[in-house]
């Protein structure tokens, strides 16, 4: 990473948060690109992943007097803030109102007096494909998906799916919009498969159900990552798809998805765990240009070889993106060259000050360097040698 | 011949590298296997390096070894390719097979620049390259800009696909004088 520019033109710098779980006030500096969170479990790495992608989406739970938080976004080498803060939460508000996103939403943004605030236009700053601000991978590959209404209205529907089943999608005739349901996660239908789709303009285009059929198009980005990166070599739609018309609406029932490994077409719940979750990440990460995306323990259910392959997709997306990582696997900080050392950011948890985070300190980066050079890694630096014991961090 | 290629990242550069030495037609039947996965970037140049390439050549009865290591700058840069060359040395000093070392001016990107049309093929661009690969810095960044207003974005991780493509005497007419893939794929014959 080090010798290539980074072209990303929007990167979260520095964050300042307070009052959410174990974060009582925690400050860090971030790179552009990959940073690398490592840290005891209960040190509060969750918690940080969270809260930052709470913050960007607005779904951080109203407790009065208590959530701060500041975010200053580097763009072109300029500063610019991101900023909220509860203050005098009134009983009325903290009735109708459970998280930040519903508060604006009932109140307006103008009106606010509980909540200070200093936004951004995010969606300029990091582009039109760019439209939720972050993504959070958490631990698991989810077992149930949510199905959504469209993006722009945000209702949700009950209905739960994975996967597993088909999928019927309903698109708008007049509008383009996919109407009624989406399959979580959002991207995957929404910018993964029908990313062609939507971006059409001309709505003569779409005279009959033969067209809208041959505008399904998975994504060639994504297939390309997971052919090169996953057991994954390629997805087809299987067969049995169908497409039909009414005034309203085009209505395409019955996807689903068939994926190649090792030579053969299986369904989606004869893919591995690990495998999986590897296609969760890559398409996940595929499917943007620019943003943030926070990944808890990619390593998880990952044979060690295919989480080498992982590491460099996630470092050649890097260069483009700001990718944040949780990890307990040692191995993951040998993708980082020597002078990338100072992405690694400590997490401790100390029972007066809550999560703390830090950087290696010059002098650590110097002993690792060494480490490697004698050893060839620094793998066993990090894992036997105290490194990152609790009472050595802060 | 079971020749080993070993380098910074064996995803990118070492399967590229293959792919690019297979579509020569050398005196004796060689056969090329990238080796030392775990070998990653700074880790290359370590003594461990050693340990790694004797293991690896014994499990996959290797003959002789080709050794890729990017300059990160230009032919000029002497001290630089000296400090890598003793590098090398050392760490054949400690395998027991003979290593056959390629330093790359600046990077593997700069071959693609020898026959940037393969390059246009796999983009669906039109671009030409008129100077001399061998200095131009930062040829990465170049592949990136060419790309940068295209549906497909070049990535590092394409390059096995490219140099797949590319015309390997175009690239050994190129990449002529000291240090380069000329004098790299000399040496190369003569070990053999």
């Amino acid at each position: 990473m080090s010798k290539n520019k980074h072209t990303n033109p929007a990167y979260i710098s520095h964050v300042h948060l307070k009052g959410y779980k174990s974060i009582i006030d925690t400050e860090v500096e971030l790179h552009p690109g990959l940073n690398i969170i490592i840290g005891p479990n209960g040190s509060g790495k969750t918690n940080f992943c969270e809260f930052t992608h709470r913050l960007f989406n607005f779904k951080y739970p109203l407790i009065p007097n208590k959530f701060n938080s500041k975010v200053k976004i580097n763009y072109n080498d300029k500063e610019f803030v991101w900023a909220i803060a509860v203050k005098h939460l009134d009983r009325e508000s903290s009735q109708f109102a459970k998280t930040i996103e519903e508060y604006f939403f009932e109140k307006g943004a103008q009106d606010s007096k509980s909540i200070e605030y200093q936004f951004l236009d995010l969606t300029e700053l990091t582009g039109r494909r760019n439209k939720a601000k972050t993504f959070l991978i958490k631990h698991f590959q989810p077992s149930i998906f949510i199905w959504f209404s469209s993006p722009s209205t945000q209702s949700r529907y009950n209905e739960t799916t994975s996967l597993e089943g088909h999928i019927n999608i309903k698109i708008n005739k007049k509008s383009l919009e996919l109407e009624g349901v989406i399959l979580f996660p959002l991207h995957f239908v929404s910018n993964f498969i029908f990313r062609n789709f939507l971006d059409l303009q001309n709505k003569d285009i779409l005279e009959s159900a033969d067209i809208l059929i041959r505008k399904l198009e998975i994504d060639k980005d994504a297939i390309r990552n997971l052919r090169k990166f996953s057991p994954i070599k390629d997805i087809r739609i299987g067969k049995g798809l169908t497409v039909s018309e009414n005034s309203l609406t085009y209505d395409i029932d019955y996807i689903r998805f068939e994926f190649l490994v090792d030579g053969f077409w299986i369904s989606w719940n004869q893919l591995s765990d690990g495998t999986k979750r590897m296609f969760y990440i890559i398409t996940q990460i595929s499917a943007y240009d620019r943003g943030l995306t926070i990944i808890e323990e990619p390593e998880i259910g990952v044979h060690p070889n295919q989480h080498r392959k992982l590491l460099t997709f996630l470092k050649e997306q890097a260069e483009e993106k700001q990718i944040i990582i949780t990890t307990h696997a040692p191995r993951t900080l040998d993708i980082l060259k020597n002078d990338e050392l100072n992405r690694i950011i400590l997490t401790r948890y100390d029972k007066d000050k809550g999560t703390k985070m830090r950087h290696l300190s010059e002098e650590e980066i110097k002993q690792a360097i060494e480490y490697k050079e004698e050893e060839g890694s620094a793998s066993e630096l990090w894992t036997y040698t105290g490194f990152f014991d609790e009472e050595e961090v802060i | 011949m079971r020749i080993g290629i070993i380098s910074e990242n064996y995803e990118h550069d070492s399967k590229a590298l293959k792919a690019l030495l297979q579509k020569h037609t050398f005196k004796k039947e060689v056969i090329f296997i990238p080796i030392c996965k775990t070998i990653e970037g700074d880790n290359l140049l370590t003594t461990k390096s050693a340990r790694k390439i004797n293991i690896d050549c014994k499990k996959y009865n290797i003959n002789l070894v080709v050794l890729v290591k990017d300059l990160d700058g230009l032919p000029s840069d002497k001290k630089k390719i000296e400090g890598i060359s003793s590098k090398i040395q050392k760490i054949a000093k400690n395998t027991n097979h003979m290593i056959i070392p390629f330093i790359v001016i600046f990077e593997q990107e700069a071959l693609i620049l020898a026959d940037i049309q393969a390059f246009n093929t796999v983009y669906q661009t039109n671009h030409t390259f008129s100077g001399n690969p061998k200095f131009q810095s930062e040829p990465k960044e170049l592949l990136k800009k060419y790309t940068s207003n295209s549906k497909r974005k070049y990535k590092e991780s394409d390059t096995p696909e490219i140099f797949q493509k590319l015309d390997f005497d175009k690239v050994y007419k190129s990449h002529k004088d000291e240090n380069s893939f000329q004098s790299f794929i000399k040496a190369l014959k003569k070990a053999l």
